[in-house]
């Protein structure tokens, strides 16, 4: 513990808290573990009221930080830190998640909240397991206690002379998108620890059932959600901020996040499988466990230094050793149990046919493995590269994208394929049945799509540079099949309830919805993922132009509207075919920041006004990075993003870099859809019992239409809230553009506040090529190819590739090969294999294809081993006598009535 | 949250007391009437929400006093400061008395076989809605559905004969309704026959009288 002495009030309370909240867990952990053991119900009562009191801790321990950061305690060194006086309340309070040690902290707090509401409402139910539960949770919580009370503790303070100002937030972080971004994401993190406990919990006691499972169901479902919304958040924020034109770069930390949501992906559809069917008992006990070790794994990734991202928390060993010490015991135990109850996990019956929806769910889970254990090779591969050959490789999003895209189109393929196969077996005429019209709907938009949008014919590298598809197009198909798989679900459902209840289609729908809620909930889920892959698909047209414009349009009559045909040639400039006028550039200050705005009008290509964008650049006072504050124009067909990438304050001239990027909204409103559709999968079925009684008064008829407009209302309301883009401020200028000798600029490094994004551009698709094949190695930008980095270390670097090329014949292939060949030599021999973005070994690439043929492999042999076909599986109906058939036949119809 | 605790522990006191061969208390004599014995209540015996409402508030009226009565930041942290301390107090408390008190009888107890073929039937039940939902989808012929649907009814009647010969229930609700209903229309009856009795009884008397 840090032997500083506190001279804060807040810091001892803060500090004795955290001790004694450690001293707590270790008592109850204790407590329950023992008392459950010996089947002491009293030391499991004690272990469950620690719990609370334990929680009880952690918010007060919170609620003292928190009460430091508004009060502005700055001898509390994380306060001085990470918050100053000119910052508003709002981030004040995130700060508190900010940093390293309040985010740890944060991770207790929510943690323990959660398991406090998981064990109080499980309690009853699991009463002979629930000590091994809670000691799991408190286990957990001691080791991130370890690390605050050791190494990491937030009430920490100065020996010598506390500062009178804080240090501030990373101006990064002030984004309103701070306020939910990282709190999604630990409560997806958190939200994982429920199911892994419950799990651990059946293992120690022997309770081998799935009651465990239908009570961790919620908390799949919760972090599910949570991690999606965490990491479309993350993609937003990066829209908005970041000012490079994307939402998502596969950077280690967004990684961290993205792995553990495969493995909860698939235990949410195995689940499934082992409820109605009674297999994949191990299967799903691992996969809980994977996905809280990757969670942990993820949380070690960001906050040990062992990769490098603009995210990451910083480089720590210490940190580093006492994660991997943790996910060793963590294996070991959690594997140890899981081995030990194995003879009692074995399962009855297995799959009868590859056609079925189980091998379907098998199959998807697969994949689902694929992807985490790719993203997470390929995360790691730096540091083991550089563990073992001393050179940390680079590896960037191509190289991602060329593995990911196919196993997501896979993926999409099971979206919709799965929801039309039946359980245990698919005969051939029920396949045809239910695949025509699904197929025939994807056929046909390929067709067409292929006749009046070539530009989906477009061939995109997947897998490596020789072999090329028409994803764009395969990708529109297969969004269709899932449209067309899940229409038909519902159309057929309602009309199998219409039949039923003999109620109208709309009330059918509804209730078939309510009714059978986790189903049509996933469909809903289904269809948002479909919706995304539209989203993604747009990634194949859109482009990136630099401008220059020597002065902005003097102010003229007309206000911000002026109509187009009084703009002067001269100052417009078009790009895609929409016209840009620039109109002026402004300064403003506040005691935070000078901020410089550039005011360009969009126009349509007809000429129509469309908006006025305001695209900014602000130096903070505190000697900061200087931010690039970027304005959108939204449409459901494509964005107009513009950033301000230099710009000069005595003349008017401005760099511009516009990104137009087609379908991108899609994404954000397949997630509102994605939320919809968990939280219909998440209502309670007291919720469906309140709702399924008809009111027969008039005020209740009318409390049931507002209670519908309501939820319509807060739905939409959340729709527009998501997709609805911080505008940015206007500010004031910073540095002048000059020009500078070509070892000044680099040894400037990643310093991009000098208008170098526009220089030196490529004069030809193989410098275009070569310049996404290169990274820039200015040592701020963190892997961004000399094409997007807007510094000027990279802007000399794009002259070195054109100086290179100048010599070579680019008007043949095989001229264009010979050039590519010797640029890529020449940088290779001066920076060593870093320099590319996508790995050189051969080793390396042959890694994901031994792991494609292994799993092709996997589902073979193993799919046909665990595929029993013929009556082996079926249990032959027991001899019922004479006298009590129909007697027991009434009684099982009379339950199947009341069953719903 | 503590709710779930406490009717259990009523409840544990309320079966001790109601056990055969436990001594009654002895009746007061009419010379002397019994007074009500003043008893100590632990705070972990109160109803929590009482315990929340007699504490917290005055903690925060004295934080917003102590801040003028001006609702700032600081003074929400402050109160939720306090709530979190009258938790760790309520909760320690428990803690510490749940670890010397109480038997915990019947925690451990093995699950009722019953529960166990309750659960299986609904699964079972369950499962021949979905077959049913399957093929009134298309997904299933109707044969497959029929064969699928065999397998499980005859799982489902052997839980069935369980469960009767378990609870000793023969009943099912259809037939408890049909049963209720025939009460139902006897009682009817009785009082219809018995109108018409009084009314033919009125009848004879005014002709009589007549």
């Amino acid at each position: 513990m840090d032997s500083a002495i506190p001279s804060s009030p807040v810091a001892v309370v803060g500090t004795i808290t955290v001790l004694t909240a450690y001293l707590i867990a270790a008592l109850a952990a204790g407590a329950g573990i023992v008392g459950n053991h010996r089947k002491d119900a009293r030391m499991v009562r004690a272990s469950v009221h620690g719990l609370y009191a334990f929680f009880g801790l952690t918010l007060l321990a919170s609620g003292l930080l928190v009460y430091a950061f508004v009060t502005h305690d700055y001898t509390i060194r994380y306060v001085a830190l990470t918050s100053d006086t000119t910052m508003t309340t709002s981030y004040k309070i995130t700060a508190f998640w900010g940093a390293l040690d309040g985010s740890l902290l944060f991770w207790v707090l929510v943690l323990a909240a959660f398991s406090s509401i998981a064990v109080a409402a499980n309690m009853r139910r699991h009463k002979d397991m629930i000590g091994y539960v809670v000691a799991t949770i408190l286990l957990v919580q001691l080791f991130f206690l370890t690390l605050l009370v050791f190494d990491k503790n937030p009430f920490g303070t100065y020996v010598t002379k506390p500062p009178v100002e804080g240090e501030g937030l990373n101006p990064l972080l002030q984004n309103y998108w701070m306020v939910i971004h990282p709190p999604s994401l630990y409560i997806g993190f958190v939200a994982a620890t429920i199911p892994f406990a419950f799990a651990i919990g059946a293992l120690a006691s022997g309770r081998l059932d799935d009651m465990w499972l239908s009570s961790v169901r919620v908390w799949a479902l919760i972090c599910f959600f949570f991690l999606s919304f965490g990491l479309i958040l993350g993609g937003r924020w990066a829209y908005e901020e970041l000012g490079w034109g994307g939402y998502w770069a596969w950077d280690p930390v967004e990684n961290a996040g993205f792995i553990p949501w495969f493995t909860m992906t698939a235990f949410l559809h195995t689940a499934v499988v082992q409820e109605q069917r009674g297999l994949l008992k191990v299967w799903n006990l691992a996969l809980v466990i994977l996905t809280f070790f990757f969670t942990i794994f993820g949380t070690f990734m960001t906050r040990s230094g062992v990769v490098a991202s603009v995210h990451a928390f910083g480089e720590d060993n210490a940190l580093a050793l006492q994660f991997i010490v943790f996910m060793v015991v963590l294996l070991v135990i959690s594997i140890g149990l899981l081995l030990h109850r194995l003879p009692r996990l074995r399962e009855e019956g297995g799959f009868e046919s590859f056609v079925s929806r189980e091998f379907a769910f098998l199959l998807n889970n697969w994949v689902l493995l694929a992807c985490a254990f790719f993203v997470l090779f390929v995360t790691m591969m730096p540091t083991i590269t550089e563990a073992m050959w001393g050179e940390r490789i680079t590896i960037g999003p191509a190289f991602y994208n060329r593995w990911m895209t196919p196993l997501g189109l896979v993926l999409l393929f099971l979206a919709g394929a799965a929801p039309l196969l039946a359980w245990r077996r698919t005969t051939r005429e029920r396949l045809y049945a239910q695949f025509l019209w699904p197929t025939g709907f994807a056929v046909a938009t390929v067709v067409l799509l292929a006749i009046f949008v070539p530009a989906t014919r477009q061939l995109t590298p997947i897998l490596d540079d020789a072999l090329r598809l028409p994803i764009p197009m395969l990708n529109f198909g297969l969004c269709a099949f899932v449209f067309g798989s899940i229409t038909q679900e519902f159309v057929r459902g309602a009309q199998a309830r219409k039949k039923q209840t003999g109620s109208d289609t709309f009330t059918s729908l509804i209730g078939l919805v309510l009714i059978k809620r986790r189903r049509y909930g996933g469909y809903l889920v289904h269809l948002s993922v479909a919706v995304m892959f539209i989203g993604f698909a747009g990634r194949a047209w859109d482009s990136m132009t630099d401008r220059t414009i020597e002065k902005p349009l003097a102010v003229v009559e007309g206000g911000e509207k002026l109509p187009l045909a009084q703009v002067p040639k001269e100052h417009q400039f078009k790009v895609r075919g929409y016209t840009f006028v620039y109109r002026r550039l402004v300064q403003t200050s506040d005691d935070n920041k000078v901020a410089t705005t550039a005011y360009v009008q969009l126009y349509d290509r007809d000429g129509t006004p469309l908006s006025l964008l305001a695209a900014a650049r602000w130096n903070f006072r505190k000697g900061t990075e200087p931010t690039t504050e970027v304005d959108i124009h939204e449409g459901l067909d494509e964005d107009v993003y513009l950033i301000l990438t230099g710009y000069d304050v005595d003349t008017g001239l401005a760099n511009f870099r516009i990104y137009v990027n087609p379908l991108i909204n899609w994404v954000w409103i397949g997630f509102v859809m994605l939320a919809f559709g968990t939280f219909i999968c998440l209502i309670p079925l007291r919720a469906v019992e309140l709702v399924s009684r008809r009111p027969t008064t008039p005020a209740g008829k009318a409390a049931d239409v507002g209670a519908v407009l309501l939820l319509v209302g807060v739905l939409l309301g959340a729709m527009a809230g998501v997709a609805n883009a911080q505008a940015p401020q206007g500010g004031p200028p910073s540095q002048q553009m000059s020009e500078h000798e070509d070892e000044v600029v680099r040894g400037r490094g990643h310093a991009d506040d000098a208008g170098w994004a526009h220089r030196f551009p490529p004069d030809s698709a193989t410098a275009a090529n070569l310049m996404n094949e290169l990274v820039c190695l200015c040592g701020g930008c963190k892997r961004e190819n000399l094409r997007d980095c807007k510094c000027g270390f990279a802007a000399m670097e794009r002259k070195k590739v054109l100086g290179l090329l100048a010599g070579h014949d680019l008007t043949s292939p095989a001229g264009q090969a010979t050039a590519r060949r010797a640029v890529i030599g020449a940088f290779v021999r001066e920076y060593g294999g870093e320099v590319l973005v996508a790995p050189p070994t051969k080793a390396t690439w042959l890694v994901p294809y031994l792991a494609v043929a292994g799993g092709l492999a996997l589902i073979f042999f193993v799919g046909r081993g665990l595929v029993r076909k013929g009556s082996a599986a079926d249990a032959k109906p027991a001899p019922v006598s004479a006298a009590d058939a129909d007697v027991y036949d009434e009684k099982l119809d009379d339950e199947l009535r009341d069953t719903d | 949250m503590t709710s779930s605790e406490t009717p259990t522990e009523s409840t544990d006191a309320t079966e001790t007391s109601a056990e055969p061969g436990t001594t009654p208390a002895p009746a007061p004599s009419p010379a002397s009437p019994a007074l009500p014995r003043a008893r100590a209540v632990a705070p972990s015996a109160l109803p929590p929400w009482l315990l929340a409402v007699a504490v917290v508030p005055p903690g925060w009226f004295y934080i917003l006093r102590i801040q003028r009565w001006h609702l700032t930041s600081s003074a929400v942290m402050l109160m939720i400061c306090w709530v979190a301390i009258v938790l760790i107090g309520y909760f320690g408390i428990r803690m510490a008395l749940a670890a010397t008190a109480g038997d915990g009888e019947g925690w451990f107890a093995p699950r009722g076989e019953g529960d166990e073929l309750e659960r299986e039937k609904r699964s079972l039940l369950k499962a021949i809605k979905e077959i049913e939902f399957d093929r009134e989808t298309g997904k299933l012929s109707a044969a497959d559905a029929a064969s699928l649907t065999a397998v499980y009814r005859a799982r489902a009647i052997e839980v069935l004969r369980a469960i009767e010969a378990e609870t000793g229930q023969a009943l099912t609700v259809r037939e408890q309704i049909l049963a209720d209903v025939r009460v139902r229309q006897k009682l009817e009856g009785k009082v219809k026959k018995a109108k018409e009795k009084k009314k033919q009884g009125k009848k004879e008397s005014a002709e009589g009288g007549a």
